[in-house]
């Protein structure tokens, strides 16, 4: 390609010389206009000064009822997540309050106040005195929670009478 | 032209009346509404911005799909109707595609001037017909300023290659050059025009 003839044009860069000849191929059909490009907007130029219908009837009417089945079908998905997000909130406000009542502080149940799972106390009731040297931690931890889980269905059993 | 899809008389009662219905569900005026006012989007929105007309029909169905969606959100306004709220998803859409072309390239902030333009006054209960020759009468208002700031070498290779369509060798004679130098002098016109007129305005 030969530079501009002009005197008052400076020197086409390589890259003009590229641009330009992708432009002349898009505007005379050889080349589909890269979007962004000088071609597109030569396209976009001609479609403001022209009056002349662009859009088909059969065009709009494919393009609308695929913007509803699209749309809607987003619209929904998007409700969907909606209720979704709303369900599992009620379910932790829900669950919430179930696990501290499951797991916390003693509860009445059809009148009778059930005892504290975690009490203790000294341990010199269940063995008389300090600990023997050849008795065993495994056997001591037995003998303590027998005693506790006695005491503690014997407070049920007090609480409901 | 635009309202083909339509039929009887359109006007501010009846597009009112479809909003609602369609805000409220109802997807048979939801469908009538957009069917009214694609052709407008398309030919004085769309089309004139991006100039590929497949590129314009994946926007404008991108364009009706996010009205679809965003249908509950609308907020009939009584001056001016539903195209507004269309015309400003459509603009929305647009720049979003450019943004991401930009991405590749260079950002520029004439993306963001698109968004700002004021549109033209149009009543609500406007005709298509009336919608798309209102649109394009302002946009191409802006391009006369715009081509009147360019010289007159670059105003006339743009005039006689894209507005009269005439072929490379006639354009050459008549700007008294040669095909391939009025190959670079057209490029440089539509990228000083595109400069002054914004790159998707």
């Amino acid at each position: 390609m030969t530079p501009p003839d002009r005197d008052d044009e400076p020197e086409p860069t390589e890259e003009e010389l590229r641009a330009a000849a992708e432009l002349a191929r898009a505007l005379d059909g050889r080349a589909d206009p890269a979007p962004g490009s000088e071609a597109a907007f030569a396209s976009a130029l001609r479609a403001t000064r022209s009056a002349a219908p662009k859009l088909e009837a059969a065009e709009r009417e494919r393009v609308v009822a695929r913007a509803m089945t699209k749309g809607t079908a987003v619209a929904r998905s998007r409700s969907r997540a909606r209720w979704l997000a709303i369900a599992a909130a009620a379910l932790v406000a829900i669950a919430i309050p179930a696990g501290l009542a499951l797991t916390g502080e003693p509860r009445e149940v059809s009148g009778v106040v059930a005892p504290s799972i975690g009490f203790g106390g000294p341990t010199d009731a269940i063995f008389g005195g300090p600990f023997e040297d050849d008795q065993r931690a495994s056997e001591r931890m037995d003998r303590i929670a027998s005693t506790r889980a006695h005491d503690y269905f014997a407070a049920i059993a007090a609480g409901a009478r | 032209m635009g309202g083909q899809g339509t039929s009887g008389e359109w006007n501010v009662a009846r597009e009112r009346d479809l909003s609602t219905r369609a805000i409220g569900g109802d997807a048979r005026a939801l469908r009538e509404l957009l069917d009214h006012f694609a052709t407008p989007l398309h030919d004085a929105i769309i089309l004139p911005r991006v100039g590929s007309r497949a590129d314009a029909s994946e926007i404008l169905e991108d364009t009706l799909s996010r009205a679809v969606e965003r249908i509950a959100d609308f907020r009939w306004d009584e001056g001016r109707g539903m195209w507004p709220w269309l015309r400003r998803i459509a603009i929305h859409r647009i720049v979003d595609g450019a943004r991401r072309r930009a991405a590749e390239r260079r950002m520029s902030e004439r993306y963001e001037a698109e968004v700002a333009v004021l549109p033209p006054r149009i009543e609500a209960g406007a005709e298509a017909e009336m919608i798309e020759a209102e649109e394009l009468r302002a946009r191409q208002a802006r391009l006369e300023v715009a081509l009147d700031a360019l010289n007159e070498r670059y105003r006339r290779a743009i005039a006689l290659r894209i507005f009269e369509d005439q072929s490379r060798e006639a354009c050459a004679t008549a700007l008294g050059v040669t095909v391939p130098t009025f190959d670079v002098v057209l490029h440089r016109a539509l990228a000083a025009l595109k400069k002054s007129f914004g790159e998707i305005t």
